[in-house]
């Protein structure tokens, strides 16, 4: 915890200078009551003190002090990079392909990966889950899911 | 008998058939969300509130309620079964809940823990109704002054509780606010932070940030790698016996009331409620050693408590528009949205809403013990559902919800970055409640600060002149020097307690 507070501590420190100054362009004064710019400007200031404490507090933490963040390894580290990568790509393709398809392949990618099923299973429970989400929210809830070039919705 | 005739109006609103329905998904919703690990109340809530958008306000609410204290009971089912809470507030029902089940008395632990939730959940309501109103009267003597003054008091004392570092407390309450003040600003016609871009002009939506904060870090911990047992049992009687009854019954009193109460702080959510109902009972029974072997009231106390809590909590909620924890956080949200203005004035111009939602309540609760006792054979089945499975539809039910807000990417990008954002934080031990709690009351805390200003011709005496006013502010920074000061006196001891609440 102690090298997770500094470097937590300098980023933070780093953004909120950043904060700060946007907020030091915005007008902190609109007539004679607070402007738009009076209360970023504050908290960014607070924030800048905030980050400084976590950063002083971090340095003077004893080395053994709270254990050190378990970081996740090997398969584990595997499995998240792979959702969060598997969710950007989701995310950019469904436009082109459409809500159906995307998440089908979302869910079959990451089915398999996780699991460890024969094909045609991952394949059919993927299928199921697609089209299933699609005709309880499209279908009977009536929401407006994204639909892509091709023809399937 | 004022409160009878409110009721009664109350009972015929929640009583026509699309509000029984929608009561109904919203306990049923609810109980699946506490079964299931990789998504709560929280994230639940705010995903279905895009969805919501086309039905009656008194009707979305009735639902969105029902999913709030609905997933109190179902946290309890894995809680029991397998070692593993569905919900925070379920955590110490594990102690004795787990160990019972390992004795082969799995099905009086669920009986007995659906039980509690009823009785607790029902005595919270019947509280809820008489202390409502006459709290929404004083309040409709609150000024701006006054209402900032209460929101910088809602906010400290969650700060406070939340996480183990104040500094990390702060830093996030302080984030939330400066989150909301993205786009333009709603008095001056100002825009801030937007760099020209013409979504952030919209503001960072807090459905997207909840979604981001709540569901996808709860994913991404689950496959750091552990694998689930589930506790092989055949489940046969689920009715206690008169044994346990009487062994129990000291706890749902005193773990009803108390987390009612407990409920009604800021900051103290129905998990506080549930830990410090455990350790009461352990600190009244005559037997305390045997607490964590599988005795029926350590069930019976916790489970009652965050049930009564989560009634509590509507207290400050409906009369102050305060919410008190994260889920309450999201829930005002869709009261903002569905065009409902929380606070005493909703007692006078929504009487059949208010009235409504807390006869629907009755109805939820009765709904849960029904889905709960027969039916918890059919969630411990529910359990076994293969995460390699749920994980990815989670993230697709994400992704509706967030696109569902005004049906734009831009949301899901800030929920994707949000839930990365929400797993670091995590891990370095930045609490996520606050942010939330604080971007939701941020708007109306800055108009109130602004109003407020004006009022006083640019002093900021007028928030400690007030005697109400000052007496809010007082509590805030003595919550703030309390929190100081029993972290240096108590360190480690606490941790595993504030590590429950934070979530």
């Amino acid at each position: 915890m102690k090298r997770a507070d500094q470097v937590t501590g300098i980023l933070l420190l780093l953004f909120s200078l950043a904060v700060l100054y946007e907020a030091s362009k915005m007008d902190r004064s609109y007539g004679n009551a607070p402007g738009p710019g009076f209360l970023p400007f504050w908290l960014a200031l607070g924030m800048v003190a905030l980050s400084l404490l976590l950063l002083l507090s971090g340095i003077r933490r004893s080395k053994g002090d709270g254990k050190p963040i378990s970081w996740p390894k090997g398969r584990g580290l595997f499995w998240i990079c792979a959702t969060v990568g598997g969710l950007l790509l989701y995310t950019s393709v469904i436009p082109i392909l459409g809500y159906i398809l995307s998440t089908f392949g979302l869910m079959w990618l990451l089915v398999s990966l996780l699991g460890s099923y024969r094909w045609y299973r991952s394949a059919s429970v993927s299928i199921a889950v697609a089209l299933g989400l699609y005709l309880l929210f499209q279908t009977w809830l009536g929401m407006a899911l994204p639909t892509g070039l091709l023809i399937i919705p | 008998m004022e409160i009878l005739g409110y009721l009664a109006t109350g009972f015929a609103v929640a009583l026509t058939p699309i509000n029984l329905l929608y009561c109904f998904v919203g306990v049923l919703v609810g109980t699946l969300l506490g079964v299931l690990p990789g998504i709560g109340a929280t994230a639940g809530i705010a995903i279905l509130i895009p969805i919501s958008s086309g039905l009656a306000p008194t009707t979305a609410i009735i639902m969105m309620a029902g999913i709030y204290y609905g997933s109190m009971y179902g946290g309890s089912t894995t809680a029991i079964l397998i070692n593993t809470p569905g919900e925070a507030a379920s955590v110490p029902s594990t102690m004795d809940g787990y160990a019972m089940a390992r004795s082969g008395r799995a099905g009086p632990a669920l009986g007995m823990a659906a039980i509690a939730s009823f009785i607790a959940g029902t005595v919270a309501i019947v509280l809820l109704m008489l202390l409502a109103p006459p709290l929404a009267s004083v309040a409709l003597a609150f000024g701006p002054p006054e209402y900032f003054s209460l929101m910088l008091l809602g906010l400290t004392i969650v700060v406070s509780l939340a996480g183990k570092s104040l500094i990390k407390g702060l830093i996030a309450g302080v984030f939330g606010i400066l989150l909301a003040t993205v786009g333009i600003d709603p008095t001056t016609g100002q825009s801030r932070f937007t760099f020209g871009n013409a979504d952030l002009m919209g503001g960072v939506d807090f459905i997207s940030v909840v979604v981001g904060l709540f569901a996808l870090p709860e994913v991404l911990s689950n496959l750091e790698g552990e694998t689930l047992s589930v506790y092989e049992t055949k489940l046969k009687g689920i009715w206690p016996t008169l044994k346990d009854w009487r062994d129990s019954a000291g706890a749902l009193i005193r773990g009803s009331f108390l987390g009612f109460f407990i409920g009604i702080l800021p900051g103290a959510s129905s998990s506080v409620a549930a830990f410090i109902a455990y350790d009461v009972e352990k600190k009244v029974s005559k037997h305390p050693e045997k607490f964590g072997t599988g005795v029926i009231e350590g069930v019976a106390a916790p489970e009652g408590a965050n049930n009564s809590a989560a009634g509590g909590g509507m207290v400050p909620l409906l009369t102050l528009g305060i919410p008190t924890s994260a889920p309450l956080a999201v829930l005002l949200g869709a009261l903002t949205i569905h065009g409902l203005r929380p606070g005493p004035l909703l007692f006078q111009q929504n009487p059949e809403f208010v009235w409504g939602l807390i006869a629907s309540m009755y109805i939820g609760n009765a709904m849960l013990l029904v889905l709960n006792l027969p039916l918890v054979g059919l969630w411990a089945r529910l359990i076994k559902v293969p995460y390699p499975i749920l994980a990815p539809a989670v993230l697709a039910l994400c992704f509706i919800g967030t696109y569902g807000i005004r049906n734009n990417f831009f949301d899901v990008w800030i929920t994707i970055g949000f839930g990365v954002l929400g797993y670091l934080m995590r891990k370095v031990e930045i609490p996520a409640a606050p942010i939330v709690l604080a971007l939701v009351l941020a708007n109306m805390m800055e108009s109130a600060l602004r109003q407020s200003l004006i009022m006083s011709k640019g002093s900021l005496d007028i928030f400690v002149t007030r005697p109400m006013s000052l007496v809010l502010v007082l509590v805030a920074f003595a919550s703030l020097a309390i929190s100081i000061y029993s972290r240096q006196r108590e360190g480690r001891s606490t941790d595993a307690f504030i590590e429950a609440v934070s979530d």
